[in-house]
């Protein structure tokens, strides 16, 4: 598990990207990624692209980064996931919270 | 006396005990040299008996207190009789003891200038 | 806590030694240094004085009387059990096994003689850092094991206050067949069952995120809310709601649940279901072996507060011999020993693979068993299976209520009547039961009563509000029909009734409760004299799927007035046992 994470030089936008499982051990990694922005931005990008795996708690750090960005306002999209990923986040119906392909 | 001081004491380590034990350093001296005469005189019968582990023993606790005050010449002569003991060959450590006396005599001089 | 300080506080060091000379120079030293040093002149001296004086660190002679240096360590160590007390052996002994003696008795270090002042200090600094280190560490191990202990009788009191809070329920029913941990509250399950007041059954599976006392929290509310309100007849989207609205309010962001609720009605052979982000459950048939999933519509109770909560249903036909599977996704995610996970396709090829729908239950262990290699243990995963039973094979558990005859409302009575905007979005029905259960002793007898006036009040909304035709109800399609034709209605209701008139009356060993619901439909055709239950087997246009022949086997007398707009029922109840 790895987890990276870069803003776009306007600023406007943080992408993070996970790699392997994303589980809790990836729980301070995945709150350092978004809370060390120098200026907040306005959308986030979660790449899945690498990600193999996410249990529940990885919904849940999902849901405090969309606490973190606004709540209900939140503009977050989840990218690139897997078959295995994107069912897991569709049997939570977690397209009514955030952007999904 | 057979040479300079420095050859029977270290003066270094006579001028830190000195530092270290202030207002003591006479009853450190005083306390040396009775408590070796008691020592000699086990190193000194051990011999006359002929006793190769006491004579090690006595040797050796002789010898530690020596190396403590600074006198490494008479720690080092012990050391030869302690090794004499240890190979069970008392009966050669005549001239050593003879040895231990006299360089006492010399180091008892020395200390107690120093007071 | 311990303050991680070396050398300011003086430490007191036990200076063993048979030499006088010696043993001043070495006491000068440690005094020089600070500390406060204790004389002994042979071993045994130096072990008493160990005991008395508790010294920090020792400082010991190898050859001495009495008792030499190397017994007197080994004594000390022994009497120091678990503390670190360094020991220094003080020798001018220069061969290796003797020097490995002295290590080998307990000793932690040697000085050489002639005794060097810098050398010794550093040591005892040293020592004294390791020891200070040493104390530190056995304080923290400590604390953990306090910690532990404590955290471990928390959980075992937390247990107890949880097992009396989510009991089992009806979980124990002839028709319903469980895996789950007995520890399960502390990795986040919880599986509930409540027989409702109208003879169903709702049960309920939820997967809480995270594992310990942080998921077990918030089963404790879901269980108090299901149990409470299931008892008291409420929907299970009521139910649901408030579940919801409770957890979003208690749980940190980032803690919900993943649940699924089963609403099923033996009589009527459907099952209501709500799946917030569980796996797939089947609806397993006993007719043709065809299994149907139930996704999950939902997101998990306790991410969306409020009005945002979608507690909507999804209804599905369950023959009497029809099986509900419920499951956390623990089953899905049992690995083999190359950590493949079992999945949902080897979970339907079990049911694919099924002859006796009786067997699935245990095929499905069994079909995990053989896929992992070794038992399932149910610490990571909870199963359900619920059959559709006729209600009757079922035992009421609606007892040991204690029951008090002597206080409470005996003789009364009170209109209550509910406009359209009433009649929308709320069920007269919890309400109505709660205040009936003050009556003394009439609780037991809660299910009869919860039945007879939800029979009357859908009978009085749907037939004469609405006017639906319960016609289309024979049909599985028109099942579905009459059902989305119910909530359309619902929502267009405009200056309509349904009334309940209720009037109690104490008789020596009871009462007598008259129910009168009136509504202002059309009304319809009746005939008091008809054989009711004669009726209802031909199906015949005025009484068919009424409910009244159920009503009727519950009451003293059903008497329709009013043009078919009232429906009189009288109870005459006895207090039981």
């Amino acid at each position: 598990m790895a987890i990276w994470s870069s803003q776009s030089q306007d600023g406007k936008e943080l992408t993070i990207k996970i790699q392997g499982r994303f589980d809790f051990s990836a729980h301070q990694e995945f709150r350092d990624a978004y809370e060390e922005t120098s200026e907040p931005p306005e959308q986030y990008v979660v790449d899945m692209k690498d990600t193999t795996y996410l249990d529940s708690s990885a919904l849940g750090m999902l849901l405090l980064l969309r606490d973190h960005a606004g709540g209900d306002t939140a503009n977050i999209n989840i990218v690139n996931c897997n078959p295995d990923v994107k069912k897991i986040l569709t049997i939570s119906n977690f397209e009514q919270l955030f952007g999904i392909n | 006396m057979i040479g300079s001081p420095q050859d029977h004491v270290d003066s270094v380590m006579l001028d830190e005990l000195k530092e270290v034990m202030e207002d003591d350093f006479g009853i450190l001296i005083d306390t040396f040299l009775s408590d070796s005469e008691i020592r000699l005189v086990d190193v000194k019968t051990a011999y006359d008996e002929l006793n190769s582990k006491k004579l090690r023993e006595s040797a050796h606790s002789l010898k530690g207190s020596c190396s403590n005050v600074g006198a490494a010449k008479l720690a080092d002569i012990c050391k030869h009789v302690e090794e004499l003991g240890r190979v069970n060959k008392a009966e050669d450590a005549g001239q050593l003891i003879k040895d231990i006396l006299s360089e006492f005599e010399v180091v008892r001089v020395i200390l107690k200038e120093q007071v | 806590m311990l303050v991680f300080d070396a050398g300011q506080d003086p430490l007191k060091v036990l200076i063993a030694d048979d030499n006088d000379s010696d043993r001043m120079i070495l006491q000068a030293f440690v005094k020089k240094q600070g500390h406060i040093p204790i004389n002994a002149r042979d071993g045994q001296e130096a072990v008493e004085l160990f005991e008395s004086e508790r010294p920090d660190i020792v400082l010991l002679d190898a050859l001495m009387p009495v008792m030499d240096g190397f017994e007197a360590a080994r004594v000390i160590k022994g009497l120091a059990g678990e503390n670190m007390i360094p020991i220094i052996f003080l020798t001018s002994l220069q061969d290796a096994d003797s020097l490995a003696r002295c290590l080998d008795v307990g000793g932690d270090d040697f000085l050489s003689k002639p005794y060097n002042r810098v050398i010794l200090q550093a040591k005892i600094t040293a020592f004294n850092r390791m020891r200070l280190l040493h104390s530190t560490v056995q304080a923290q191990r400590d604390q953990i094991v306090l910690h532990n202990e404590q955290l471990m009788h928390e959980q075992e009191v937390a247990k107890k206050v949880f097992d009396n809070i989510a009991h089992p329920g009806c979980l124990q029913a002839s028709n319903i067949n469980y895996l789950v941990s007995p520890m399960a509250v502390f990795n986040g399950d919880v599986l509930l069952a409540a027989r409702k007041p109208s003879g169903g059954m709702l049960v309920f599976l939820g997967d809480f995120t995270g594992h310990g006392l942080p998921a077990a929290i918030g089963a404790m509310p879901t269980s108090e809310i299901f149990y409470g309100m299931a008892l008291k007849g409420f929907s299970m989207q009521d139910i649901l709601k408030e579940i919801n609205n409770k957890l979003k309010k208690i749980l940190p962001v980032g803690v919900f649940c993943c649940g699924c609720m089963v609403d099923i009605s033996f009589r009527k052979e459907i099952a209501e279901v709500w799946n917030g982000g569980l796996p797939d459950c089947f609806m397993y048939r006993a007719e043709d072996r065809d299994s149907e999933p139930m996704p999950s519509f939902h997101l998990p109770l306790g991410v969306l507060g409020g009005i945002s909560f979608s507690a909507e249903t999804h209804l599905y036909e369950m023959k009497h011999g029809d099986r509900i599977f419920l499951w956390s996704d623990g089953i899905h995610e049992e690995m083999d020993e190359n950590e493949v996970m079992f999945g949902n396709e080897r979970l339907m090829e079990v049911f694919e693979e099924n002859q006796d729908p009786a067997l699935v239950f245990d095929e499905l262990q069994q079909a995990v068993r053989d896929f992992t290699g070794s038992t399932l243990q149910g610490d990571d995963h909870s199963i359900v299976e619920i059959q559709s039973v006729p209600e009757d094979g079922l035992i009421e558990n609606v007892s040991g209520y204690a029951a008090d005859y002597k206080s409470g409302p005996k003789d009364w009575q009170f209109t209550f009547r509910l406009g359209a905007s009433s009649l929308k979005s709320f069920n007269p029905l919890p309400l109505m039961i709660h205040i009936l259960m003050e009556v003394p002793g009439l609780r037991a007898h809660s299910g009869k009563i919860y039945t007879i006036l939800s029979e009357l009040f859908n009978n009085a909304l749907e037939h004469g509000v609405m006017g639906l035709s319960s016609e289309l109800k024979s049909s599985s399609a028109g099942f579905a029909e009459y059902y989305q034709k119910r909530q359309d209605f619902l929502q267009t209701l405009d200056d309509c009734f349904v009334e309940f008139e209720l009037d109690h009356k104490p008789l020596e060993c009871g009462g007598i409760l008259k129910m009168v619901v009136r509504d202002s439909g059309k009304g319809f055709e009746y005939n008091n004299k008809t054989n009711v239950k004669k009726a209802a087997l031909n199906k015949s246009e005025t009484y068919c799927g009424r409910g009244i022949p159920l009503v009727k086997t519950l009451c003293r007398s059903v008497q329709h007035s009013e043009g078919g707009r009232a429906v009189e029922v009288v109870f005459e109840w006895r207090i039981e046992g």
